[in-house]
């Protein structure tokens, strides 16, 4: 293509073939940022789970920390996204819509250790609700932007699960890790593997969204 | 009967910004793979169009190579709007 002047017809010739071709590649993402993460998620819990209930030692919970291994997921999909040149108005969308997300988990965090430290109130266990509540909102938010049915419903039955275990913790009951951290297990295979799975299938077919 | 804007009346200048005006942002060898244009081409009607303020772009760093980012403006977006809207009276669509 060459810096030459066209006639009207050409001009809209040349905008239509722009954009159609361009549409085609909007397309929904392969799914393996969510399944990874779903993956990681719930091997974390599940290694927390065993260690908790086979030694009883709280100091486990500190394996919690092993989520932050999430961010090279993150690395490999903004190295993808690099590499495929552009960045479609649905990309920009599912990037941007995990930010408030990171923010309000530092937020929760910082509000737990200030509680903690200078009140010497134990709220930790608030925390737990956090990836039910705010995960799950912009997983549903994510599954109507990107058109995946799983995402959405996940999400929902994520941020209900959420609000129930706030209202538990409200009337003073325990959150009992014989109990509590299976729900998390399901609740994370819900909100991420099989979304992750059924963006994956949509992926193979050929799902597109512009 | 409108005018139609010269600087977006040219093949490859109106290839750019019909891909942008789809797209956030696109890198430099995106726009070239998709205009079929040659590089030195596609530089010099880049920096035209933003020259005009219709499109952004943004020079940085991947590790050691160096990576251009366009964007849309919202002055471009307007003015591919009306460009559109000329091209429609002259063609009576």
């Amino acid at each position: 293509m060459e810096e030459k002047r066209i006639n009207e017809r050409e001009s809209l010739e040349l905008i239509t073939r722009m954009i159609a071709d361009t549409r085609s590649r909007i397309e929904t993402r392969d799914g393996n940022i969510v399944l990874n993460w779903g993956l990681l998620s719930v091997a974390v819990a599940a290694i927390v789970w065993i260690a908790l209930v086979t030694t009883g030692n709280p100091g486990f919970n500190g394996l919690w920390g092993l989520i932050a291994l999430g961010y090279l997921f993150n690395r490999k999909e903004k190295k993808a996204q690099r590499q495929k040149g552009y960045t479609s108005f649905t990309d920009r969308i599912s990037n941007r819509l995990w930010i408030p997300v990171m923010v309000m988990a530092v937020v929760s965090f910082a509000v737990c250790a200030v509680f903690d430290i200078v009140l010497e109130k134990n709220l930790w266990k608030l925390m737990f609700t956090f990836p039910f509540i705010f995960v799950g909102f912009a997983s549903s938010v994510q599954g109507y932007v990107i058109d995946v049915k799983s995402l959405v419903y996940g999400g929902m039955l994520n941020m209900a699960v959420g609000i129930v275990l706030i209202a538990l913790l409200m009337e003073g009951i325990r959150l009992d890790t014989v109990w509590a951290m299976p729900l998390f297990i399901v609740c994370m295979t819900t909100l991420m593997i099989i979304p992750g799975l059924e963006m994956k299938h949509l992926a193979r077919r050929g799902h597109e969204k512009s | 009967m409108k005018n139609l804007d010269p600087l977006l009346h040219s093949q490859l200048r109106l290839a750019v910004m019909s891909v942008l005006m789809n797209l956030a942002e696109a890198d430099f060898v995106y726009l070239r793979e998709k205009t079929e244009s040659t590089a030195g081409n596609l530089s010099v009607q880049l920096d035209k169009l933003a020259t005009a303020g219709y499109i952004e772009i943004e020079k940085g760093f991947v590790g050691r190579k160096t990576r251009t980012l366009c964007r849309i403006t919202q002055q471009g977006r307007n003015a591919f709007e009306t460009y559109v809207d000329a091209l429609k009276s002259y063609l009576n669509i």
